[in-house]
């Protein structure tokens, strides 16, 4: 990667202010920041510091109130999904009522990709991670760990050069969550993508070289950008 | 109180399940409550009406050689009493007069002695009709066989004594003759079928004078009675009140010692309303309680919307040690709360609505029941909220671990085949009553006079039972299957809808096959209460409507006493009437058929089908149209009733000679028609054996052309308005109805209910129920829903795939539901019409469909559904990404 080719994403004095009058509360303050092709980066900060809210806003999941946030590589905030950016979010974002197959096919579904084609990339990704015998297991009767790791196959199957995974760890116990960090990894590698992960937990953040920290709604990179 | 701290927590935390179940329940009781007080109403104004109906209560028969003073004076002695006044009976060996030099006589008639002040006391015995209302009076029909107006001198034949001679002061209509001439203490049905057919009134001490020498020496031609008045101080109920009454009677009898017996026409009155009682609680059985059962179900539906965040918030309280107990409290107190917010709304809504739909007189007639029946409905409303919140939170307190999470998706397993064969014979039961009940001799309510005890046929009353719980689970089965099995086929059907999500879609639906069989089968079951109700209720109108027009003949009728002699020429000056759109002449004499004298309506057959509104289930044989054509095509052809066919032995186009009287000589001559067909009702006719002819051929016949009556058509003009005008036309001896006063005065009790009403409120409360099925609870589930949009927001799904995926719901739901009402609520309202049938007089041919009406249903409907998907997509929309934040 030439450190002159395009950012991925690129903040420039961005905020993100919630409410209105005396019951605002700046979750984000003055954030300036790139994310390159292949950059691995994860951002540490404590609960409530605007990790959740900055991921969000480079997903293109949310607006900023105040600077401007580009996706330099990529396109307008419009394009970028399906399959420019993977998600994986804090909580359980599985369809209740789909199947782990179906669940994993519908991103690609969603991008107008026929059925058969669709579930087809889905059982590659799900063998990918070791999950195909969960393939017509409904959500519900997967463990926090499993649900998670269908949770990056559904990202692995769209193929996105940019993966957000916020807090992926956040709900499960240390052994589980390493597995699960494994097969992030494995999957952002065997994708080329850059990942910007972001946790409470200074064991995860030990695993990457790039490390960012937030707090207060301020991001310190601790790099000259 | 923890149990405060967590209400006030809830209700700021979650309303939507708590409040949708204080809103279910006070719709269960604003129903149940306002039909309760409608019903109790309309009940007591069935007894008021039996009541005001009868002019004399009690006939108290003088055994004889029992003293008639002794009597009187025990039956003023009697506390009920409110008026008592003798009265004498003597049969006449036969009347005569000779006016325009010729002499009429009759065969043997009955002379009654009424004291003075009579008429006063019992208003409703006698209507004057020409000349002095006291005196010597004679019956209308008795007047018309003699040939005397007042001042006229007719002869009293006395058995074994001269006759005696009188003036005439007056005519008079015996209203209430039946019942004035009733033998008392003869058994139910032995009673002789018809009143004498010549009476002459005359002052009690006239009476004495004349009939006191018969006494001594045939003291069975005459006997004598004390007329009551008591007081009407009764209970509400017809079966109360006629309980009570019969009780007063059996004890007047015992202090009478055998001197006297009652003849208990209010008794009489009350009995035969009692069945038209029962058949008001059927109704509020078949017509309320399916509704509090919906609203029971859809607050079921609604709070299990909030299951989820109880099973998390017990799981927390578990493990923070709370003990059984203590879960169970708190859903108890959700359960109150709810219950008795949804008890007070539903009062308060009950009152207005009452008001709203049945007006200020039906409500609060009765205090005492009307306090019972509120409080009934708030019991009801309470079991609701405790079945809705209290035994869930029971039943998870137990079984749940913090470690169960909820499961809100199970694996498609259909509905057990074992609901299908409830169904079936559920199903079969219903079909089974409809049959049975279409056969003859099938009466619902038995309240047969005389006989204290009303019976009902209970098992005719499963059949629209098991039919709504047969098609129920029937519709709950086969949404669970079709679901679940025809995941494929709903692909299929949703690809123009849903484009590459259309399989996810359909996944989606299928596996949610338990809420949307649910919501199928409140939208049906809340359709076809509404179906049910407004095709009953529309059939109910029009078969009333058709027997106020069987008894008043037109819109408004002019009757013409008897010997008027009014030409037919007259309808000209009626047509001259503003208001008034045609008249229609119906003459009415009296014919000898053999030894019985029926009536006999001359009519004009090409013009009486469109004026007098003729029905075809008047006639057997053919419809209203073709039975006429074929009276117009044969000018001496009769239609007859059933009974004269079967007593005479009669073939189609059979000569039968009749003796009517002549118009000139005033004798009785034959008169040959030919016998073409059968006759069942006809306007204005008598319920009993009557004839239809061609007018112009009796006319003819008789040389005379006299009309009995004049039918009215005012084309939409007031009737009442136009009545009066007629009034002062037709002159003081013609009697002038119009239709709606008919309305209110005939028929059954029944017509107390002002169905219209019910139908109004239960339309109301069937939408309202129905909206909830379709919109509200799939919308409660909205915690669910924010998830799903986000989730598929966040991959980037665009405005419409999100539209698809909720509009593909409330698709299924509202169709799929208002199919299955439609069809339910047609099987329903034809096993009622046919289950009640004797709420309809007469019952009807075809059932009166309100299409306008049910379109209406259906938008309301369809709005309901659209809008609560709307206002999903427009909420969830809005939640945006923050539903992933946390965790
Ligand atoms: N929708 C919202 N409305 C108001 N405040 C919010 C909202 N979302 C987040 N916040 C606040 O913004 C701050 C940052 O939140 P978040 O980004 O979720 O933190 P983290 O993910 O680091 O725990 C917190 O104080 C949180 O309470
Ligand atoms: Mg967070």
């Amino acid at each position: 990667m030439t450190a002159g080719a395009a950012p991925l994403v690129l903040c420039q004095g961005v905020g993100r202010n919630y409410g209105r009058g005396d019951r605002q509360l700046t979750a984000l303050h003055d954030v300036s920041c790139s994310i390159q092709a292949g950059d691995r980066i994860a951002i540490s900060g404590r609960s409530g510091s605007g990790k959740s809210t900055l991921a969000h806003l480079m997903a293109g999941l949310d607006e900023p109130t105040s600077g401007v946030l580009s996706w330099p590589a990529l396109g307008r905030r419009e394009e970028l999904r399906p399959g420019c950016i993977g998600v994986v979010f804090q909580s359980p974002s599985l369809l209740h009522e789909l199947t782990v197959a179906e669940n994993v096919a519908l991103p690609l579904e969603i991008a107008g990709a026929e059925p058969s084609r669709a579930r087809e990339r889905a059982l590659e990704a799900l063998a990918a991670l070791d999950l195909e015998s969960l393939a017509e297991q409904l959500p519900d009767e997967l463990s926090g760990g499993q649900s998670q790791r269908v949770a990056v196959a559904r990202v692995l199957a769209t193929g996105p050069p940019l993966v957000i995974a916020d807090e992926p760890t956040g709900q499960l116990d240390h052994t589980t969550a390493e597995r699960m960090l494994d097969v992030l990894d494995k999957t952002c590698r065997a994708l080329g993508a850059a990942l910007v992960l972001t946790t409470h937990d200074a064991r995860v953040t030990a695993r990457y070289d790039r490390r960012w920290r937030i707090a207060d709604g301020a991001l310190e990179t601790g790099e000259r950008s | 109180m923890i149990a405060l701290l967590w209400l006030r927590g809830l209700v700021t935390r979650e309303p939507g399940p708590l409040a949708g179940v204080a809103a279910g329940t006070a719709a269960a009781v604003a129903l149940l409550g306002s039909l309760g007080a409608f019903f109790t109403a309309s009940e007591a104004t069935m007894t008021a009406r039996s009541i005001a109906r009868v002019s004399v209560d009690w006939q108290m028969e003088v055994q004889p050689g029992a003293s008639s003073s002794t009597v009187l004076d025990t039956v003023r002695g009697f506390p009920q009493t409110r008026a008592a006044l003798p009265v004498a009976f003597a049969s006449s060996s036969g009347l005569s007069a000779s006016t325009q030099g010729a002499v009429q006589t009759t065969g043997s008639g009955a002379v009654v002695g009424l004291p003075y002040g009579y008429t006063r006391t019992f208003p409703g015995q006698l209507r004057p009709l020409v000349g002095a209302p006291e005196g010597v009076l004679v019956a209308q029909q008795t007047a018309s066989n003699l040939h005397v107006a007042p001042g006229d001198a007719i002869n009293v034949g006395r058995t074994g004594l001269p006759a005696v001679s009188t003036r005439v002061d007056g005519v008079v209509d015996l209203r209430q003759a039946d019942s004035l001439f009733q033998k008392v203490g003869a058994l139910a049905g032995s009673q002789p079928t018809a009143p004498p057919d010549n009476v002459v009134l005359v002052p009690l001490s006239t009476w004495h004078q004349l009939f006191d020498p018969v006494l001594a020496a045939r003291p069975d031609l005459v006997h004598e009675q004390v007329h009551v008045r008591l007081s009407h101080n009764l209970p509400t109920t017809p079966v109360d009140a006629y309980d009570s009454v019969t009780g007063e009677a059996r004890n007047l009898e015992a202090r009478l010692a055998g001197a006297g017996r009652v003849g208990d026409n209010l008794g009489a009155a009350l009995g035969a309303a009692r069945g038209d009682a029962l058949y008001a609680q059927l109704l509020f059985f078949f017509l309320g309680l399916p509704g509090v059962a919906i609203a029971g179900l859809v607050t079921l539906d609604v709070a299990r919307t909030g299951g989820e965040r109880r099973r998390r918030e017990q799981a927390l309280l578990r493990a923070r040690g709370t003990a059984l107990g203590q879960l169970l409290r708190l859903g108890l107190a959700e359960a109150a709360a709810a219950g008795l917010a949804g008890v007070v709304a539903g009062l308060a809504a009950a009152f207005v609505v009452g008001r709203l739909a049945f007006g200020s007189s039906s409500f609060g007639a009765d205090p005492r029941s009307t306090l019972l029946d509120l409080g009934l409905a708030s019991l009801v409303g309470l079991g609701i909220a405790t079945l809705a919140l209290a035994v869930p939170a029971w039943r998870d307190a137990r079984s749940l671990t913090v470690a169960t999470a909820a499961r809100r998706v199970r694996r498609g397993r259909a509905a057990p085949a074992v609901v299908l064969v409830i169904a079936a014979l559920f199903l079969a039961g219903a079909a089974i009553v409809y049959t049975l009940v279409q056969r003859s001799g099938y009466e619902l309510v038995l309240a047969p006079e005389g006989v204290p005890a009303v019976s009902i046929t209970y098992w005719a009353l499963l059949g629209p039972l098991f039919l709504w719980l047969g098609a129920a689970l029937l519709v709950w089965w086969l949404g669970r299957v079709l679901l679940v099995h025809g995941r494929g086929a709903l692909g299929t059907l949703l690809a123009p809808l849903a484009g590459p999500l259309a399989g996810a879609v359909a996944g989606s639906l299928s596996r949610q096959h338990r809420l949307l069989a649910r919501a199928v089968l409140l939208v049906a079951l809340a359709g076809s209460f509404g179906v049910a109700t407004s095709v009953f209720n529309s059939t109910y109108a029009q078969q009333s409507e058709v027997d106020a027009r069987l008894t008043n003949g037109g819109d408004v009728t002019i009757t013409e006493p008897p010997g008027a002699a009014v030409p037919p020429s007259f309808s000209a000056r009626l047509a001259a009437i503003p208001g008034v759109a045609g008249v229609e002449p119906l003459q009415h004499r009296f014919a000898y058929v053999g030894s019985d004298l029926q009536d006999l309506y001359g009519v004009r057959p090409s013009t009486v089908v469109g004026a007098a509104k003729l029905q075809d289930a008047y006639f057997s044989g053919g419809g209203a149209a073709q039975i006429m054509a074929r009276l117009s095509s044969q000018p001496d052809g009769i239609l007859v009733s059933a009974e004269t066919v079967k007593d005479f032995q009669l073939q189609p186009g059979d000569r039968l000679t009749l003796r009517l009287r002549d118009g000139r000589s005033g004798d009785l001559v034959p008169v040959s028609f030919r016998y073409v067909g059968v006759v069942k009702e006809f306007p204005t006719a008598p319920r009993d054996s009557f004839l239809v002819a061609n007018a112009a051929y009796v006319a003819k016949a008789t040389s005379n052309d006299a009309v009995g009556s004049f039918l009215v058509d005012t084309n939409g003009a007031p009737p009442a308005a136009v009545a009066a005008r007629v009034r002062s036309a037709a002159g003081p001896s013609a009697t002038v109805t119009d239709i709606g006063s008919t309305r209110r005065i005939v028929g059954s009790s029944l017509t107390a209910l002002d169905l219209g009403g019910l139908t109004r409120l239960e339309l109301g409360f069937a939408l309202v129920l129905a909206a909830a099925g379709a919109g509200v609870v799939p919308a409660l589930a909205l915690a669910e829903r924010r998830h799903r949009f986000t989730v598929l927001q966040a991959l980037g799904a665009r405005s419409g795939q999100l539209a698809a995926f909720i509009g593909a719901e409330a698709f299924l739901i509202t169709a799929a539901g208002i199919l299955s009402g439609a069809l339910i609520g047609a099987a329903l309202v034809e096993v009622l019409v046919a289950v009640l049938t004797g709420v309809f007089d007469p019952p009807p041919a075809a059932l009166a469909v309100p299409w306008r009406q049910l379109l209406g249903i259906t938008g309301v409907l369809l709005a309901a559904a659209l809008g609560a998907a709307a206002w999903t997509l427009a909420a969830s929309k809005r939640s945006t990404i923050d539903g992933l934040r946390t965790g």
